[in-house]
């Protein structure tokens, strides 16, 4: 019962008083739901050994969970305030204090959140469920809010940039491409998603290196545009390595405009960077030399596997394991 | 009581065959009209010299594009010229690059983009000297062409809010920039108006939404560009502007006086006004007294029904006992989900308890303010009115197809727990004209007279009159147009005075979508006022297909079945019946109550566009998703208004 309150308490409460639930009723259900799951920690501890302090451990159990989900809803909240359709934007600023916040929220990618957070003065929470989920992260920068106003200025400050979702629609129904790991229904409370991207994009880093014997190569930016996730490769001693979550792009830089999928079967070894600049899977913004050299230099990246994955699931690193499981959820696409 | 017609007729002979000129366009026959009929013997073409609507013009009112703020926020690139390109059959590109054409051409269509700041987004980006000659509009596009679009983005937003927006910037009524961008709009429309074959109007969408709340309304004007260019939109930011539709109207008043143009306004589906959209006690502050009802009634003269963000002809609270009532309901909160719906605020935002109160407020104060005519239309906001269920181009641009919009979000306010999703979304729906010419002026007439129908989607053809002297045989008349205007008001039209002992007929006919589903049923809505005040609603079925029988305890009709395989997207016409036709006689008539009738009809149910995205994307939808739709048109109603 605790747990289905946390996960699904608007539907608990249809099946037990025949109507849902909204608002602070949502809070109330969920903090119910921990306190019965901290119970239950307690009587478990209890019954598997007497010496162990249970009723500590309950305590424990149900701070530790209310305070994740507390500081969930202050980040959430700070995001979301101005999660409005445009109109009101337009129709509501006599009525309603202009916020720094509103303005990110509303155009901003997913760092823009933080300023998001500090204006509304929950640093705190946002610190302390940094410390304590690892998913904060990714709750903060749009893995929940897939329908924002900074995707659609990507059509504009990179004309036409968004005809990357129209080619990788046409991929995916056409069965050449899998379902990004965005597309997955369901909570991501762990911020799984977003770890299966960081890692594909690191892994994309790992496969520019391998390509390019110069290792001081031209930082570049690059940019999915399911979550308006930002990463900006950038160069160190031994070649590119990728910064996931910046603000944007830095001036002067390349721009690679593209999407989860395709840069999770670039990092698999199943889709090459000229194959998918070719498809439009890929669409590249900065000068024609800054495109061509980087074309010229890693066309192939992504073509092949990085040998050292082998071919088999077994014999795949965890984070490599990670990219596949994501990208091929069971019963979904080949 | 029931015809069902042979498969297989010839979908074109039911609808608008007739005799010669024997009636007119609002189908009032007067003596001098009939009388000149007679004197001319009828030519042997029945088709010739028809002086009455014959065929409806399919469109859409309520559409935008790039250069509403919002929409170009979204990302939406298609301009005014690619949505009528769009809507008269050419294949375009959309804003996330893909290929997309109507399965047909539409013959009409009202780009109403949003008045306030309209044209900004496009003209910024595309560094319209205007903009570049200040320093900060420079400012701002040389961030955009350095990489820094968003953080451009953010800065106008931020100094919108703030109200540091450099005044040689502005968007609003008086400024240079506002009044190019309107030109541009009406340049557009004029570029495309085609009369004969394709009509553009000139219009734009007014925004008020105080709160949260939708009340917009689109403006449409009757007009060419020489009369519509002499003013510029009304926006609701004051000074400028204003967010009470009174103010509105007051300025639709002015323009015609100015220019001695005609211009109407259509209310937006009321369904997100947290029960603003037909006050009875108040509005804005101020009681709703005989000269709110008189404006009303004068400058709203259609409604619309349903659109993307979900129907409103009915709601199962208030019309328990319609089975058909619970169709694309969106009922959990306004606009930005920032209020919670309650049950108290329903009746005040959907069509039909709105007709009803309707007819008590005209008791009270003398005029009916809610005697509106229905239609559908869009609310895209990509340029793109696609609401074809295989062929849905969603209401934004994040939504145009994609594996990820099945399980995307459209609305989450944390504060109110109000969550709707994407898939909630309708491909809903096209406004159905019953007009002579395809003509700015024909059409907007025949919007004006009510003379319309709302589609959710499929171009069914729909006929409903009503008049004192229908009778059976009348429904085998493969000239239901001639019968219909010669003995009888079309949709829209008005019964007075019941002539003793007489109770009123209606004579219905319907035509499938010839690329669609076959029809259920075609249903009559009456709604009444009793002497005491109680106000009540009734759902009869009038027409319906095969050899069902109503229910001898329940009188409900069984259901027609459904052929629809969700997980390939497919149905067959293997039920339902490709026309209906009856004629029917109210038998709960007294000529003492007013009321209202209007026309449901109810296609077969056939794959939702949800099903089409996962069998084309193979994508999993989230529990609860709707996969499957009964499509359904209404008609304007007839009203009966007693002792006049």
């Amino acid at each position: 019962m605790g747990v289905a309150l946390i996960v699904v308490p608007s539907t608990v409460a249809v099946l037990l008083l025949g109507d849902g639930l909204t608002g602070t009723g949502l809070t109330v259900a969920r903090v119910t739901g921990v306190a019965l799951l901290a119970l239950a920690v307690s009587s478990w501890m209890g019954r598997q050994d007497q010496g162990r302090s249970s009723p500590l451990a309950g305590m424990l159990t149900y701070n530790v969970l209310a305070a994740i989900y507390l500081a969930y809803l202050g980040m959430e909240g700070a995001c979301r305030r101005t999660m409005r359709e445009p109109h009101q934007g337009q129709a509501k600023p006599s009525q309603r204090p202009a916020r720094l916040d509103d303005a990110t929220f509303l155009l901003g990618g997913c760092t823009m959140r933080v300023l998001a957070l500090r204006n509304s003065g929950v640093v705190w929470l946002t610190l302390m469920a940094g410390v304590m989920t690892p998913s904060s992260e990714a709750v903060a920068c749009g893995y929940d809010s897939p329908q924002s106003v900074s995707r659609g200025v990507l059509n504009w400050a990179y004309p036409d940039s968004l005809h990357v979702i129209g080619a990788i629609s046409r991929e995916v129904a056409a069965r050449r491409l899998p379902l990004a790991n965005f597309n997955r229904a369901g909570a991501d409370l762990f911020g799984q998603r977003f770890r299966a991207t960081q890692t594909a994009l690191t892994g994309f880093a790992e496969l520019l290196r391998a390509a390019s014997s110069e290792p001081s190569q031209p930082a570049f930016s690059l940019v999915l545009v399911e979550p308006v996730l930002w990463t900006r490769f950038e160069p160190s001693a031994d070649g590119l390595h990728a910064k996931v979550h910046v603000a944007s792009a830095e001036p002067g830089d390349l721009v690679l405009v593209t999407g989860e999928a395709v840069i999770s079967e670039i990092a698999l070894g199943r889709l090459a960077v000229g194959e998918a600049g070719e498809r439009g899977l890929i669409r590249f913004y900065g000068s024609e030399k800054q495109k061509s050299d980087f074309i010229g230099t890693y066309r192939h990246v992504g073509g092949q596997p990085i040998a050292k994955w082998g071919t088999s699931h077994a014999a795949m690193p965890p984070a490599a394991q990670l990219i596949t499981d994501a990208v091929q959820p069971s019963g979904g696409n080949p | 009581m029931t015809k069902t017609l042979l498969y297989g007729t010839a979908l074109a002979s039911l609808m608008g065959f007739a005799l010669p000129a024997i009636a007119q366009d609002a189908g009032a026959l007067d003596k001098g009209k009939a009388d000149a009929a007679h004197q001319h013997p009828p030519a042997y073409s029945p088709y010739a010299e028809r002086d009455f609507p014959t065929r409806p013009f399919f469109g859409d009112t309520h559409l935008h594009t790039a250069f509403s703020m919002d929409a170009g926020a979204f990302g939406a690139k298609l301009t005014p010229r690619d949505a009528y390109r769009f809507a008269r059959g050419e294949e375009v590109t959309s804003s996330t690059g893909q290929p997309v054409k109507l399965s047909r051409p539409l013959d009409f269509l009202v780009v109403s983009d949003h008045s306030d700041n309209m044209g900004f987004f496009p003209d910024l980006f595309a560094g319209k000297p205007s903009l570049l000659a200040d320093p900060t509009g420079k400012k701002w596009y040389d961030m955009m062409q350095s990489g820094k679009g968003a953080d451009a983005a953010i800065e106008i937003i931020v100094a919108f809010s703030h109200g540091t927006f450099p005044k040689d910037l502005m968007y609003f009524p008086g400024t240079t920039a506002y009044k190019g961008a309107w030109q541009e709009t009406i340049a557009a429309a004029e570029e495309y108006n085609n009369p004969g074959l394709f009509t553009a109007f000139i219009g734009y969408e007014w925004t008020s939404n105080t709160g949260g709340n939708n009340l917009h309304r689109n403006v449409i004007f009757r007009d060419n560009g020489d009369k519509a260019s002499q003013v510029e939109p009304f926006t609701v930011y004051p000074p400028y502007g204003s967010d009470n539709p009174v103010d509105l109207w007051k300025w639709m008043g002015a323009y015609e006086e100015k220019t001695g143009g005609d211009v109407l306004a259509i209310a937006h589906n009321g369904n997100l006004s947290s029960g603003l959209m037909f006050p009875t006690v108040e509005q804005f502050g101020k009681p709703v007294d005989r000269e709110y009802v008189e404006q009303r009634a004068k400058w709203e003269r259609l409604y619309e029904t349903s659109q993307t963000k979900g129907t409103g002809e009915s709601h199962p609270f208030l019309s328990p006992n319609d089975e058909f009532a619970s169709f694309e309901i969106w009922d959990k909160g306004n606009l930005d989900g920032s209020v919670v719906k309650t049950k108290e605020m329903l009746e005040f935002e959907y069509a039909r308890s709105a007709l009803k109160n309707g007819l008590k407020l005209e008791r009270e104060l003398g005029t009916n303010p809610y005697k509106f005519g229905l239609i559908s239309s869009s609310d895209a906001h990509t340029g793109l009115t696609a609401m074809e269920e295989d062929n849905f181009f969603g209401k934004t641009t994040p939504q145009e197809p994609s594996p990820e919009r099945i399980g995307a979000t459209f609305v989450n306010n944390a504060q109110t727990g109000v969550k709707i999703m994407d898939w909630e979304v309708g491909a809903s729906g096209y406004a159905a004209v019953w007009a002579k010419d395809n003509t700015r002026a024909s059409i907007w007439d025949a919007m004006q007279r009510k003379e319309t129908y709302a589609t959710t989607g499929p171009r069914m053809l729909v006929r409903f009159f009503g008049g004192w002297e229908f009778e059976s045989k009348d429904a085998q008349n493969r000239l239901p147009g001639q019968i219909g205007y010669t003995k009888g008001v079309p949709m829209g039209g008005d019964l007075r005075a019941a002539p003793e002992g007489k109770k009123p007929t209606f004579l219905v006919a319907a035509l499938k979508d010839p690329l669609g589903a076959n029809l259920d049923r075609y249903q009559i809505v009456k709604g009444w006022l009793e002497a005491d005040g109680k106000l009540n609603e009734k759902v009869y079925d009038v027409a319906w297909s095969g050899d069902r029988k109503p229910d001898a305890g329940t009188g409900k009709l069984p259901s027609v079945g459904d052929t629809v395989d969700a997980a390939n997207a497919g149905w067959t016409n293997t039920i339902g019946s490709p026309e209906l036709s009856a004629v029917w006689e109210d038998p709960d008539f007294d000529a003492s109550q007013p009321a209202f009738y209007y026309g449901r009809v109810i296609e077969i149910p056939t794959p939702r566009w949800t099903a089409y995205d996962v069998k084309r994307f193979g994508v999993k939808a989230l529990p609860g998703t709707a996969m499957t739709i009964t499509e359904r048109a209404y008609t304007s109603p007839i009203w009966y208004t007693p002792g006049t």
